[in-house]
């Protein structure tokens, strides 16, 4: 059974007259992936920052379970220890350009009140998970974009946290550095982690996550990319492709058949069904009567695109 | 330790930063050797003075000369108008115009100065008036000389010519004695013309008949003493002595006798009594005008004596007025020639004793210098810090806020007094710059004054955005202080209300904190009041930056609003 590290209770957070959160609730589970989407603007990132602190919640709070063998849960005002248990990642690496990758985790260790003794070899292995034990005396700036971000994650291990924040962790990286993080985010998973990543990149975030949030200045959807699928009970898409391209025709077969809405895509024509199955039957059938050759007839589930489409839409 | 963590990263930072630490380093060895090599001297000597005469003197000449003896340069203009121009654009300090044909008569120097250079006009002003009035000075006590020795020349003359007076004085005294002797003498004189009744012929006779009877009588009685004498037993040669007396004594009675009987006639008497009457007249006619003339002549030496009484009183008027002018010339007590011309002698007596114009701006040189640089670096580390990409990190870590400003303070603090120190350092080896007497408080003052100026500094730093504007926010508060102090122009020459303000800000009360503790070795009992106001601006500025900080919070979701709206 899932058990919350972090419990989101009615938060609400407004900057002057603008609700950029408003009464959001949802609990993320101890040692999952959990991604949080939202269009621009729709308060990804003041979640996350209100989660570590950063900035305080108009209404609400935000509670963690802190380690140990009870569960006892407390916000960081009441317990200000619990800020060792979290790590955060910004959108853009937040070290000094000017230290060394060594010292700027030297730096933060001693920060976080990090023994003395272990914090040689704690840089030692967190430099082993980011791959950079080869840059430790290169300094933060002359790092590449790649580096820097894994450089800016490490920093956020320094402190051998539970629960990792990573807020647009891929944002301005190439195909490549993405999925050399996406690598390095499960290797963090697997050492029994519990990672809260923020993306607008929903393919990352259906690779990477085991449970969703998405939010629209308030919580949407909660759940499995498969249980947002369900809930939202979308059309199919049955995707034609005819030699001859005579769509208006096909149009005027469907007419009285159970299809939602129908489109030319370019080529294609986009027909959008609840039960595809008994219809392509019946539209396969037409078609040879009709001599028609198809090139490409596909059924197509909606993608977490599609169903973040789909919120957005419904939000405005 | 977490504070020495964030010093040493604030270190690290700074030693990459190349610009910045020679900044930091050499930065105050290139200012000390600058400003010291400049102000280590006690005069003015780039100063250029310019003159114009229509027809230079020995009079004229003998200032210019006075001028160069102090080795200031001297430029001489053909016409007024260029010497005065000179003065406008700057070529030369002050222009002296001198007057046609300059005598003791006709002396008066314009001066042309340039009132706009504020800080230059009354020191030149200053300069030349004392070279100007130094030779006039001069001029002066030869004119005082000359007239003191005529002085004193006047009372030697009048010493001497005073024994003429007591001696005329004394002869007019003996005149007077001897007039009055003889008025005496003449009052005592008797002419008496009363001669009684004039003798008659008839008594003459009878009186003749007498005097016969009686030489009779005296002849018998000597033939009857010859007699007696021939009688008595008295020795020969005795009664022979008195015989020929007796003898001689008859004999001339005989004579007598004969006389008598021979001009006994009355006509003979006659004669003799008529011209005795008449010269008896003669004499009394003469003695009358002897008796008118004595009047005359009495009345003449009375007059006399009173001219000689008055002539007597004139001399001693005289002789008393010579008295009291030597009295009144020895009586004047100034005669030395430099009390006449300056009556009232000034002697600068300088409180402090430094021996150069560095030694003098020392104690302002250095409030400046750790001004500029507090807030300069604090302000530097700050916004370094708050444009850093790591300060998200910095706050979601388990330190207080405390502990950052701190660190920011005491990096600054370092790198400061390590600049001081170089700055001091350079200063006593080279400049003679002594702080050794009163090091204990010095020390502890420059402690007081880099902590408020850094704390400025930090405040300017957590103020301002971005990084243009709190270099010119620093900029501009350093100058805003440096204006308002008496650096640049005194305190006393801005208005009453500005001075009250500006008397209080942290670099005035920094500056005369340390002179009054290098200069006059003050203890920090003494300097105990603008020690608290210090501390009064530190207890104020950490206040304003804790508000900042909290304020900053709020401005950073003010900017996260914005920009979501963008």
């Amino acid at each position: 059974m899932a058990v919350p590290i972090v419990k989101i209770r009615g938060v609400s957070k407004s900057f002057g007259d603008k609700l950029v959160l408003n009464d959001v609730s949802f609990d993320i589970n101890d040692g999952e992936i959990f991604g949080i989407i939202g269009a621009s603007g729709a308060g990804k990132t003041t979640l996350l920052q209100s989660m570590v602190g950063f900035y305080q919640p108009n209404k609400g709070e935000i509670i963690f379970r802190k380690e140990g063998p009870i569960a006892v849960f407390s916000t960081l005002e009441q317990d200000s220890s619990l800020k060792n248990q979290i790590g955060f990642s910004t959108q853009y690496p937040s070290f000094y350009d000017k230290l060394t990758v060594k010292e700027n985790l030297g730096y933060f260790a001693e920060l976080y009140n990090i023994p003395k003794e272990f914090i040689l070899p704690r840089i030692k292995k967190i430099l082993e998970l980011v791959e950079l034990t080869a840059d430790a005396n290169t300094l933060g700036g002359e790092l590449s974009g790649g580096m820097q971000k894994r450089l800016d994650i490490a920093c956020s291990l320094i402190n051998d946290p539970k629960i990792i924040i990573l807020d647009e962790p891929t944002a301005d990286l190439d195909p490549l550095l993405r999925t050399h993080i996406w690598k390095l985010i499960k290797k963090i998973n697997s050492l029994g982690k519990t990672v809260i990543i923020s993306s607008h990149f929903l393919d990352e975030i259906d690779a990477l996550c085991s449970r969703i949030a998405i939010i629209n200045n308030k919580v949407a959807l909660v759940g499995t990319v498969q249980e947002l699928r369900s809930k939202m009970n979308y059309d199919k898409e049955i995707i034609l492709n005819l030699e001859s391209k005579n769509y208006a025709k096909v149009a005027s077969f469907l007419k009285g058949m159970p299809i939602s809405k129908m489109a030319v895509r370019g080529n294609v024509m986009v027909i959008y069904a609840k039960q595809p199955e008994s219809l392509l039957k019946n539209l396969v059938t037409i078609l040879e009567k009709e001599n028609e050759t198809i090139l490409q007839l596909e059924v197509q589930s909606p993608t977490l695109n599609d169903v973040f489409i789909s919120i957005m839409q419904e939000g405005k | 330790m977490k504070l020495f963590t964030i010093i040493q990263k604030n270190f690290k930072i700074f030693s990459r930063s190349k610009v910045s630490a020679l900044i930091i380093f050499l930065g105050p060895l290139l200012l000390v050797s600058l400003i010291g090599m400049s102000f280590s001297n006690t005069r003015l000597p780039g100063l250029t003075v310019g003159t114009y005469s229509p027809n230079y003197n020995d009079f004229t000449n003998s200032i210019t000369a006075k001028i160069e003896e102090n080795k200031f340069q001297i430029d001489k203009f053909d016409t007024e108008e260029k010497c005065s121009n000179a003065v406008k654009k700057g070529d030369i300090a002050i222009c002296l115009l001198f007057p046609k044909d300059m005598d003791k008569t006709n002396n008066e120097i314009t001066f042309v100065v340039d009132y706009s250079k504020i800080n230059l006009v009354w020191i030149v002003v200053d300069i030349f008036s004392t070279q100007v009035s130094e030779r006039s000075n001069e001029l002066r006590t030869n004119y005082v000389t000359d007239i003191l020795t005529r002085v004193v020349q006047t009372k030697d003359d009048l010493s001497k010519e005073k024994t003429e007076l007591t001696s005329l004085k004394e002869n007019q005294d003996s005149v007077k004695t001897t007039l009055d002797g003889a008025s005496e003498t003449l009052n005592e004189m008797t002419v008496n013309t009363d001669f009684g009744t004039d003798v008659t012929v008839a008594a003459a006779k009878s009186s003749i008949e007498s005097i016969k009877s009686i030489l009779e009588s005296a002849e018998t009685k000597i033939t009857s003493s010859k007699t007696e004498v021939s009688n008595s037993g008295i020795s020969v040669d005795v009664m022979a002595e008195i015989i020929v007396n007796l003898n001689s004594a008859l004999s001339s009675l005989s004579s007598a006798s004969i006389y008598l009987e021979g001009n006994s006639s009355v006509d003979s008497l006659e004669y003799m009594v008529t011209s005795l009457n008449s010269a008896l007249s003669n004499a009394k006619a003469q003695l009358n005008t002897i008796k008118q003339k004595k009047s005359s002549l009495s009345a003449d030496i009375i007059s006399l004596g009173g001219s000689i009484d008055k002539s007597i009183k004139s001399a001693e008027v005289l002789n008393s007025a010579v008295l009291s002018m030597i009295e009144r010339i020895s009586s004047i007590q100034i005669s030395d020639t430099e009390q006449i011309v300056s009556p009232i002698r000034t002697k600068i007596d300088p409180v402090s004793s430094p021996e150069t114009h560095f030694n003098y701006l020392f104690p302002t040189l250095l409030v400046l210098v750790i001004m500029i640089t507090a807030i300069l670096l604090s302000s530097t580390l700050v916004m370094n810090e708050k444009k850093s990409k790591s300060v998200f990190r910095n706050f979601i870590t388990p330190t207080a806020n405390w502990v950052f400003n701190l660190g920011t303070f005491v990096s600054s603090f370092s790198a400061i007094l390590v600049q001081l120190v170089i700055f001091l350092l350079v200063s006593m080896l080279f400049f003679d710059t002594n702080i050794l007497n009163s090091f204990g408080s010095t020390f502890f003052i420059l402690i007081l004054i880099m902590s408020v100026f850094i704390l400025l500094g930090m405040i300017i730093g957590y103020v301002f955005k971005s990084e243009e504007t709190y270099v010119l926010g620093a900029i501009t508060i350093s100058a805003l202080l440096l204006f308002l102090s008496s650096t640049v122009m005194p305190l006393e020459s801005i208005s009453d209300s500005i001075r009250m303000f500006a008397s209080y800000t942290p670099f005035v009360v920094s500056e005369n904190l340390l002179r009054q503790a290098m200069f006059f070795n003050f203890g920090i009992d003494s300097l105990f009041i603008e020690m608290i106001i210090l501390v009064g601006y530190l207890l104020v500025f950490y206040g304003i930056i804790v508000a900042i900080q909290n304020f900053a919070r709020m401005n950073v979701s003010i900017a996260k609003r914005k920009e979501e709206k963008k």
